[in-house]
């Protein structure tokens, strides 16, 4: 029988289970396991959204001439916020839940490259280990993005906490 | 970041423990719509109670890397100008526990330190989140890399609007 389906004001479409799937906990994930990848594609727009949430109008990241003499290059890469944020789609889409990352989520971020509009980015991770402290248990993980070329734009490592 | 107010934040100002603003703001679904729409981010736990009342956590929630508009407003009122300054180099985050809808939230800006590598200049930015029962609920300690105050520089009034190219 076929669940009961609506879209969302994004017009995604979800069922009134997706909410209820199985969430991967501790004893689920084992050190190796490859976090299912996530890509996102720089736009152009990707840098005005995230200006406008600080009411920038004018910056290296969407205005050429000051990318020039910000950055030392004209092609307006996009800003480290928004590279590092895909980090998080790509954790909750793994566990399929929030809860994990934001009760004592960790991320660390180190930007290798710029990334601008036109590139695309895939996000991955790995299981590096699973400690124990107290009533907390944590999942430790290798992050990074790669752009279209297979270059590194962002290293790092995260978190997760059950 | 942009560049914002009249005066230049200086190397030599930059003392650790220095705080360079501190707002409040009560958390509203505008909030989080605005940025998880500007990472293109289309979770519907930030947006849709209907679905967030079946997840683990069980309330629409602010996403992991919401910023609330970075510090712009209190920059300008003490006409300081910050981040062409500087190039976003790593960071550090940290989740304490989630912020829901409602939420009073004040977030902090202070200096951690200032380094040098290489011959290079590094300024190290604590970012506290803390909700109106006093919890830390958030923090972000965020190195950047000094880079002065490039040109050409394009001049902006208080309310952001360029005004001479």
């Amino acid at each position: 029988m076929m669940e009961d389906t609506r879209k969302t004001k994004y017009q995604v479409t979800i069922s009134d289970q997706s909410a209820a799937l199985k969430t991967l906990q501790y004893d689920d994930i084992n050190v190796g396991d490859d976090v299912v990848p996530y890509t996102r594609w720089i736009t152009r727009q990707s840098a005005i959204r995230f200006g406008r949430t600080y009411k920038d109008a004018f910056s290296g990241h969407i205005n050429p001439k000051v990318s020039e003499g910000q950055f030392g290059v004209r092609s307006m890469p996009v800003q480290g916020a928004v590279i590092e944020a895909g980090v998080t789609p790509m954790i909750i889409n793994w566990l399929r839940s929030a809860k994990p990352w934001l009760y004592g989520g960790r991320q660390e971020t180190k930007f290798i490259q710029i990334a601008g509009p036109g590139d695309t980015l895939i996000y991955h991770g790995k299981v590096i280990g699973k400690t124990v402290e107290g009533d907390r248990k944590y999942v430790w993980l290798d992050i990074h993005a790669e752009n279209q070329k297979g270059e590194k734009v962002m290293v790092g490592k995260a978190r997760v906490a059950f | 970041m942009p560049e914002v107010g009249k005066v230049d934040l200086k190397w030599e100002d930059l003392t650790p423990g220095r705080v360079i603003a501190s707002m409040t703001y009560m958390l509203t679904p505008d909030d989080i719509r605005a940025e998880a729409e500007a990472y293109e981010d289309y979770n519907p736990i930030y947006s849709d109670p209907e679905f967030a009342k079946n997840t683990e956590i069980g309330f629409v929630v602010a996403p992991f890397y919401i910023t609330l508009g970075e510090f712009l407003p209190p920059l300008l009122r003490h006409d300081l100008k910050m981040g062409v300054n500087t190039i976003y180099a790593s960071s550090i985050k940290e989740s304490f526990m989630p912020m829901f809808l409602g939420d009073v939230v004040t977030k902090t800006l202070s200096i951690e330190e200032t380094h040098e590598k290489r011959g290079k200049k590094f300024l190290v930015w604590r970012i506290e989140w803390t909700n109106q029962n006093g919890e830390l609920v958030k923090r972000q300690i965020r190195t950047s890399y000094w880079v002065g105050t490039p040109q050409p520089l394009i001049k902006i009034d208080r309310s952001g609007t360029q005004v001479d190219a």
